[in-house]
């Protein structure tokens, strides 16, 4: 493996994650072990129709019940408490999307299975759910919709009042000469494919405690969350309660992935009935309402044409997209953002001259749509790759080099696409060739050829996409991102005794900032890692900021500890230089010193100049202001760009459909890395949850609309005995942009698998001549595309074609 | 999920059992290892007013050898039928059966007795009991009956036990000699619940010709099945490819599987088809290879 090159003491090494030993062992605060004297439990009654009219609620015998003390339907909220909303913002230049009333309890309709209808509190869980089962709901069902092409069609029920069809948001684009490009091809491929529907499945599930102090008239909320300032934000709005009594706290998160980005009903109820209550509410998800009430991902329709010419050059690429985003919209962003990224991220690392696409972000009976690791480039990477794969075998022309002949190369860098992306820097063709160099390609290919005379089917298949990662405010706001922006903030301070600590705006749950942050805080301020300790989650300690999202908190939380931690290094410096005389452009800080940069010679330590800033023994402070504290904002480039290559080997049981994965490879770029064991765990992260959607993990509804996969024993996520060691390489094409060079990296992993994966499953059946268009491939439905198969066989050949 | 009340009652002896069941009212459940009933009362899809934990009526643990049958009390864990070499001298299928059940911390607290209790038509010891033509006995304060395997249930997760009656131990009659087995399930992922099982044991003669055979189908109907047409059809022949290519055939089409989220039913036909004759090729290989 190409190993990665220290820059710094801590720059580029494999420090241990300080966060480990802790979460490991459950030795922390995790929102389920937040314990305060009176707390009451919170339980929710959700729906059991996906679609049907509240005809009436009959609390009565509940709330009579042992230990309850308050029954809420939505009726009790109208007037109270405002539904989630995303209005659509004038001043973006995106296309308008239709709003919708996400009510906090439902009111008058339910739109999908597990929508909350009630909720009870009572003194424990126990007398909660006791109660709750004394709840009688009388519903009218309604017509369902569980298809988005359904959906769309002109007599469908709307389920939306006022909406005329059940279009939430659609947006075109148009660059180049499409019809030109598709005139003149030599061959054009057409295809329509399916991605499942999945749910991000983090191993916590949600959770708050809301505790209302009403002697200060202040509130302290704690969420599993990963945006701690937007979520108060958004409480404090929802709520009418000031935001400077509101404190929003995120403890330890055990994992998020995307789904806890968003602001929930559960938590507006949590907060408001500590409020009116003044005591503390706990409400901790069940697994089965993780999987039907939380927010789901992913699936959509594509149907795609690429049109190449006979050399294998791609002259333009169509695209029409309709996702289903299910019942409302994700708050507060809004649910198109999976369609209408994999639209615009579609082209990937390849040249292509004309591009057109049509989006659509269509409403359905389900549970909504939200954003989950990779965001619309697992279902783009999946449909591009997928076209390339079949067009090399329709042109007879290497896989593999038809996508190298067609990559941005190193010197096209900073490249423009089509459609106006901009590409700072990467190395696709480098990390295509690399990832073949690993898995030995040539040798794979005839080591195929042999064990298919054994009748063993084994299968390459390559995917290679582009990662963007921490949007810039310019960048957030023309994209009608309402109440978000860019920048991170990050407050460093370095104590008396010369400790630093650094407070972010982002929020590290699982991604290791504690310890990547104390690693570059570390190399500017030349003290141990060890005496660096990084903050984030509490709205009262940390700066303003953004969370963790889109891959930014490298970038973004990295900038901002970079920028602030420099910001004391050159006072640090100017006060030694000042003390000594020798100017502080020969000074540097190193291994707690302040050294002289020619021979290294240590003038002063570190903590003593510290020490003589907060209070000098002469009480002179030469003229610096008093004090090792300071708070600055960075704001990132415009998108970030990292590139990786996936390439997997997969043996089919042609017998069972079963697929297993032989190698799996992962070639990634992320430009200057900080910590090459936390780049590989993100990675290895990322590719179990893509493995999952590729393989596994389906979100299944009746013909009612009632959730089928609604426990982990139908819901699949990969374990250790699914999931090969995933052999990692890393190159690096900094960012000219960012503090460093940093890129982010979170999501890629979970971007390649699907198309390297279906592409080496299709590859494997071969002999079979079948197409691989629908996710996820169970071992059943790769056993019916190979009895279709067989079938169209012995149709065309007549009698005696077996398998 | 919180279970509804209930009383818990842990009694050391089966008249105290008896006692508690009696007093329950038809509203008790015995709780043996609870891999199966307590996330079903979590889940609130039982609600029973009494849980009697039978954990501590020691007479339910043993394992013995009777003539040359092996007897097993119904609390014995998987994980000691897993490890067992007592069981293992006479009947390693259930070795293996017992090592697809869950994960090793399920096998630590699952039980035969619970198992087969259960009736799972996807579950091991269901499908295992049928092939081996086991016998479980049941106990009530007035009577005990032995009822054999293939009368024991009547319908997914319906045994024919009553409700004053506790399954006690089941009884696996010796195998004859020149006797293999099979066994192998299809999961998604190992140790899942299985769409289908397969088990099978033949018996050569000493002319190498199959004279006896017994195929199990779990998870392809509404109780776990034997494919007696597949099991006869192998009756005289040598074990050949051919011949267990029909026995194949014939069992996929004995079965009536279900379509369910796990799978189609034509999926589970197929693999029937497919694992049928992998558990024979297995059976057959192991008596060439002893």
């Amino acid at each position: 493996m190409k190993s990665v090159p220290r820059r710094g003491k801590f720059l580029g090494a494999r420090v241990s994650r300080v966060e480990d030993l802790r979460v490991l062992t459950g030795r922390t605060l995790f929102v389920g072990d937040v314990q305060l004297p009176d707390t009451v439990a919170l339980v929710f009654l959700r729906s059991t129709h996906a679609h049907a009219r509240i005809v009436s609620i009959d609390v009565s015998r509940a709330a009579a019940a042992p230990g309850v003390i308050k029954v809420l339907t939505g009726e009790d909220l109208t007037g109270v408490l405002a539904p989630l909303r995303v209005d659509w913002n004038p001043d973006s230049i995106q296309p308008p999307h239709r709003p919708c009333d996400w009510f906090i309890l439902a009111r008058d309709v339910v739109r999908f299975f597990g929508e909350a209808v009630a909720a009870v509190v009572a003194t424990d869980t126990y007398m909660a759910e006791d109660a709750r089962d004394l709840i009688h709901v009388e519903y009218e069902p309604m017509s369902v919709l569980l298809d988005a092409e359904r959906a769309l069609e002109p007599d469908a029920p709307i389920l939306h009042p006022g909406w005329e069809d059940n279009v939430m948001f659609k947006a075109e684009r148009d660059c180049g000469n499409v019809a030109r490009a598709f005139k003149q091809a030599d061959l054009k491929v057409s295809q329509r494919f399916k991605t499942g529907r999945q749910t991000a499945l983090p191993l916590e599930t949600r959770g708050c405690v809301a505790s209302y102090d009403r002697a200060r008239e202040e509130l302290t909320f704690w969420s599993s969350s990963q945006i701690p300032h937007v979520l108060r934000t958004h409480l404090a709005r929802l709520l009418k309660f000031p935001e400077n009594r509101l404190r929003v706290i995120a403890p330890d998160v055990g994992g998020g992935f995307g789904q806890k980005a968003h602001v929930f009903p559960e938590e507006v109820l949590t907060a408001y009935l500590s409020v009116t209550l003044e005591r503390p509410v706990k409400w901790i998800e069940e697994r089965n309402e993780n999987l039907s009430s939380a927010l789901h991902a992913k699936e959509q329709v594509v149907d795609a044409e690429i049109a190449l010419s006979n050399d294998g050059s791609i002259l333009g690429l169509k695209a029409r997209l309709v996702s289903d985003i299910g019942a409302y919209t994700e708050y507060p962003w809004t649910s198109w953002l999976e369609v209408f990224l994999a639209g615009n991220v579609m082209p990937g690392p390849y040249k292509i001259p004309a591009y057109s696409f049509k989006a659509l972000a269509v409403c359905t009976n389900k549970t909504t749509l939200g954003v989950y690791r990779g965001v619309g480039a697992p279902v783009a990477t999946f449909v591009i790759e997928r076209l390339l794969d079949i067009a090399a075998r329709r042109l007879h022309l290497d896989p593999v080099q038809l996508r190298l002949n067609n990559m941005i190369r190193k010197e096209d860098h900073p490249y423009t696409n089509v459609a106006g992306a901009y590409v700072e820097s990467g190395s696709h063709r480098e990390a295509l060739s690399k990832a073949a160099e690993i898995i030995g390609y040539a040798d794979f290919r005839s080591e195929q050829k042999k064990q298919v005379r054994r009748g063993r089917h084994l299968g390459l298949g390559v995917a290679s996409f582009i990662e963007v990662s921490a949007p810039g405010t310019q960048f957030l706001l023309a994209g009608g991102s309402p109440r978000t922006a860019g920048w991170e903030s990050a407050r460093a301070q370095m104590d008396i005794s010369g400790k630093v600590t650094i407070a972010v705006g982002t929020h590290s749950h699982g991604q290791g900032h504690e310890t990547v942050f104390a690693q570059l805080a570390a190399d500017e301020l030349g003290v141990d890692i060890a005496d660096v300790s990084i903050r984030y989650g509490d709205t009262a300690v940390s700066p303003l900021g953004w969370g963790t999202n889109a891959s930014r908190s490298a970038v973004v939380g990295g900038g901002a500890t970079l920028k602030a931690a420099r910001i004391l290094r050159d006072k640090i410096l100017r006060f030694a230089a000042k003390r000594t005389e020798i100017p502080d452009k020969e000074l540097k800080l190193a291994d707690g010193f302040i050294r002289r940069i020619d021979d290294g010679r240590a003038i002063a330590k570190i903590a003593d100049i510290a020490h003589d800033l907060i209070i000098p023994a002469d009480g002179n402070y030469l003229g610096e202001e008093p004090g090792l504290d300071t708070t600055v904002v960075y704001e990132p480039p415009m998108l970030t760009n990292s590139n990786a290559t996936h390439l997997a080997t997969v043996e089919v049981d042609i017998e069972t459909g079963q697929v297993k994965i032989l190698r799996y490879v992962v070639v990634e770029d992320c430009g200057t890395v900080i910590n090459p064991a936390i780049v590989e765990g993100q990675i290895q992260g990322g590719v179990t949850q893509g493995i999952g959607g590729a393989l596994y993990e389906h979100i299944v509804y009746d013909s009612l609309g009632r959730l089928m996969s609604n426990s982990l024993m139908d819901y699949l996520p990969p374990t250790a005995t699914e999931v090969p060691t995933i052999e990692i390489a890393h190159l690096e094409s900094p960012s000219p942009h960012t503090m460093l060079g940093i890129k982010g990296m979170g999501e890629g992993g979970a971007v390649g698998p699907w198309g390297a994966i279906a592409n080496a499953v299709e590859d494997a059946l071969a002999p079979f001549d079948v197409c691989v268009s629908e996710l996820p491939l169970t071992p059943e439905r790769i056993l019916s595309l190979l009895n279709r198969s067989a079938r169209l066989q012995r149709a065309t050949v007549g009698e005696g074609a077996r398998l | 999920m919180k279970p509804a009340p209930f009383s818990y009652a842990a009694p050391k002896s089966l008249e105290e059992v008896f006692d508690l069941i009696e007093l329950a009212d038809g509203n008790a459940r015995l709780l043996a290892g609870g891999q199966s009933l307590i996330p079903m009362l979590n889940l609130r899809q039982l609600r029973p007013a009494a849980l009697i934990d039978l954990t501590r009526v020691s007479e339910l643990s043993r394992l013995r050898r009777e003539g040359g049958d092996l007897h097993l009390g119904a609390m014995v864990r998987h994980s000691e039928v897993e490890s067992s070499s007592f069981v293992a001298k006479t009947h390693s299928i259930l070795g293996r059966a017992a090592s697809e059940i869950g994960h090793a911390a399920i096998r630590n607290r699952g039980t035969i007795g619970g198992s087969l209790a259960l009736g799972d038509p996807a579950g091991e010891f269901p499908l295992v009991a049928a092939i081996l033509g086991a016998s479980i006995t049941l106990r009530s304060r007035t009577r005990t009956r032995a009822v054999s395997a293939a009368d024991f249930y009547f319908g997914a997760f319906r045994s024919v036990i009553e409700p004053d009656e506790i399954l006690t131990e089941v009884a696996f009659p010796a195998l004859p000699p020149r006797t293999t087995w099979g066994f192998q399930e299809l999961c998604r992922r190992p140790h899942d619940f299985a769409i289908a099982a397969v088990g099978a044991t033949i018996t050569f003669d000493s002319h190498g010709r199959i004279s006896r055979a017994a195929i199990g189908l779990g998870g392809v109907d509404e109780t776990v099945i034997l494919a007696a047409d597949a099991a006869a059809s192998l009756i005289g022949t040598e074990g050949t490819k051919t011949s267990i290519a029909v026995a194949a055939q014939a069992a996929s089409l004995e079965c009536k599987p279900v379509s369910d989220v796990r799978a189609s039913a034509d999926y589970r036909r197929q693999i029937t088809r497919v694992l049928t004759a992998r558990v024979l090729q297995e059976a057959v290989e192991k008596s060439k290879a002893s």
